[in-house]
């Protein structure tokens, strides 16, 4: 006889294999009907692994200089050549990938978040509240977001963690305008009047019954940030108030010193600039693909 | 109309009000300020003793109460005085008149470019909806997007250099003084500046205008018999245009945020290498008017942009 406890179990794993089916079901969808998207997706994973791994794949120490070797074009012994202080510039830009994606990914994570979250407030709360946080929002956008993240910085002082910070106040109006949207039209569902009936607390509302219905736009809108993080990133290294050398960012390989030994070897400013075009087209093709999968105005076009 | 114009300029005050608080609240939390900068020698060792640092803190007012600071700084402002470089003592106004046009004459041309380019392409990529040309033209605006400005710019001076022996000019003419030298100086720069702009531009008025080629009315247009070419320009892309006008605004933020890169790439003598200068050296007044300005430009393109939604649609009024 089969108890209720393995009952239940047997059915949490049948639940859980269904999740794994379908979201098996959906991956063969994106690729059949996203090539685009799809290609977009490998660059991501890719760079993604090429981050995690990094220390394991690089050939040198991304920083060390040999003078002997510099400003080498790409060989047998240095895959992509050696720059101005003669390090190796595979290895700096396999290191490159893992603070761009680091940068990115906590970026839009606390800034896309934080901003999606009060956004989410202010819409459910409205009145006065809402009012004032909007006139803020207007504030922070009557200025370019990427001279924001420039400003932040140079309050801050150059740093992996100061970038991420600027990177991510920048991103927060626009995450706030869009969750507001969002959340002006969830908030009329019968649903939410109901939870309000039975008595749940505001907060109980916002993050149980408002939240999860506004998570697909969450989820396009950070992706399709994430891009644009990057070349933030990069943007701020290469006018040397992002991640401070030696470290290597590539926008910082591009920048300074580096810019005055372009002509004798070209491939040390192509490389870098290549890897930030391949990654930001990678998770721009993705993002667009995933909005078009689940934004349901756009479908079928 | 006179009436909208009107209550959006009184509503860009408080929205200024709270912008100049951040900026000042943020650039006050700056370490080290521009006293120690200044007294700072050659070898960049802090040789200053503390007297004098007072001293001149005390001269550049900076020992005073922030909230004073606040107000001293709003009210010159307000007045039209932006007080002096605490680096180099010039007023600050007259520097902005010198750079402050090459900026803007930047900023529009590459606006221009980006339009005039970037638009036409999303309709011929619409029009012809999955051909051989469709899928180029999209190829060719995704990958300008992904391209940072700073480093196509590196790539056009290295071709130059390399190719044509061309390198980017020091010294900049302005446009009234040297029309023609001024067009070629600033030529370059406005083009790569365009191109991440024209690049969703391309983008937008695709997709703006395959939606509008799905509406009945477009249907009907071409039913009772209308040249398709009539059918596109007067149908479809007055129609299309109203949300790429939106995008339009927004990349004028953009813009702005990419010259002030591309500005130092190339030397340009405006307010992004202004700008720049001012914050290594943590030169607040500088920093706050160049700021301000941003922030006014911004705005006032995009009120001018929603004038321009009413003359598009005529469904808005702003009476």
């Amino acid at each position: 006889m089969i108890g209720p406890r393995a009952l239940n179990q047997a059915s949490v794993t049948a639940a859980m294999g269904q999740r794994v089916a379908r979201f098996g079901g959906g991956l063969a969808r994106f690729v059949r009907t996203q090539p685009l998207g799809t290609f977009g997706l490998v660059v991501c994973i890719l760079v993604i692994v090429v981050g995690l791994i990094g220390p394991w794949i690089d050939r040198y120490e991304p920083d060390l200089a040999t003078p002997a070797d510099r400003l080498q074009g790409p060989n047998a012994t240095h895959w992509f050549g050696t720059d101005h202080l003669g390090r190796d510039l595979y290895s700096r830009i396999v290191a490159g990938a893992r603070i761009s994606v680091y940068v990115a990914f906590f970026s839009i994570g606390i800034g896309t978040t934080a901003g999606y979250l009060v956004g989410i407030f202010s819409a459910y709360i409205g009145g006065k509240t809402d009012l004032v946080i909007q006139r803020f929002i207007d504030a922070m956008q009557a200025f370019p977001a990427i001279l924001t993240a420039l400003i932040i910085v140079s309050a801050l002082g150059a740093g992996l963690d100061k970038v991420i910070i600027a990177i991510a106040f920048s991103l927060m109006a626009s995450a706030v305008r869009i969750s507001r949207g969002v959340v002006l039209s969830v908030k009329e569902n019968v649903y939410v009047d109901a939870s309000r009936v039975i008595g749940a607390s505001p907060l109980r509302i916002m993050l149980r019954h408002i939240l999860p219905n506004a998570m697909a736009p969450y989820l396009i809108l950070a992706s399709v940030a994430l891009g644009g993080a990057i070349l933030t990133e990069a943007s701020l290294s290469f006018l040397g108030l992002g991640v401070p050398p030696p470290a290597a960012s590539w926008g910082g390989e591009l920048s300074g010193n580096a810019s005055s030994f372009m002509l004798s070897n070209p491939w040390m400013a192509i490389f870098p600039g290549v890897a930030i075009m391949v990654v930001v087209l990678g998770f721009n093709l993705f993002g667009d693909a995933l909005r078009d999968v689940w934004d349901p105005r756009l479908r079928g076009r | 109309m006179r009436k909208y114009i009107a209550r959006r300029l009184v509503l860009m005050v408080p929205t200024l009000f709270i912008f100049s608080l951040l900026v000042f609240g943020l650039l006050r939390v700056l370490p080290g300020d521009v006293a120690e900068k200044m007294l700072i020698d050659d070898s960049g060792a802090q040789t200053a003793s503390k007297a004098s640092l007072e001293r001149l803190r005390e001269k550049l007012g900076l020992n005073r109460p922030l909230y004073v600071q606040y107000l001293s700084w709003v009210g010159d402002t307000v007045r039209g005085d932006f007080g002096v470089s605490l680096l180099t003592g010039r007023s600050v106004i007259q520097d902005l008149k010198q750079r402050l046009p090459l900026t803007v004459q930047l900023a529009l041309m590459s606006l221009i470019f980006s339009t005039c380019v970037g638009v036409p392409i999303g309709i011929i990529s619409a029009v012809k909806q999955n051909s051989l040309l469709d899928y180029g033209l999209r190829f060719f605006s995704i990958f300008f997007l992904a391209a940072p400005g700073f480093w196509v710019a590196l790539m056009v001076i290295l071709a130059g250099a390399f190719w044509f022996g061309w390198v980017p000019t020091l010294g900049y003419n302005l446009l009234w003084q040297q029309p023609m030298a001024n067009l070629s100086q600033l030529g370059v720069p406005a083009l790569i500046l365009g191109l991440s702009a024209m690049a969703s531009k391309a983008r937008y008025t695709r997709s703006s205008m395959l939606e509008v080629l799905r509406e009945d009315y477009i249907r009907t247009a071409r039913s009772k018999g209308l040249r398709e070419q009539v059918v596109i320009v007067r149908h479809a892309m007055k129609n299309a245009m109203i949300p790429v006008l939106t995008v339009i605004g927004l990349q004028f933020g953009a813009i702005m945020g990419g010259s002030v890169i591309l500005e130092s790439i190339f030397g340009i003598p405006g307010m992004g290498t202004y700008l720049i200068t001012a914050i290594r050296r943590s030169d607040y007044t500088v920093v706050q008017s160049v700021v301000v300005v941003f922030a006014l430009m911004f705005m006032s393109t995009n009120l001018v942009i929603d004038l321009l939604y009413g003359w598009l649609d005529p469904r808005i009024s702003y009476a």
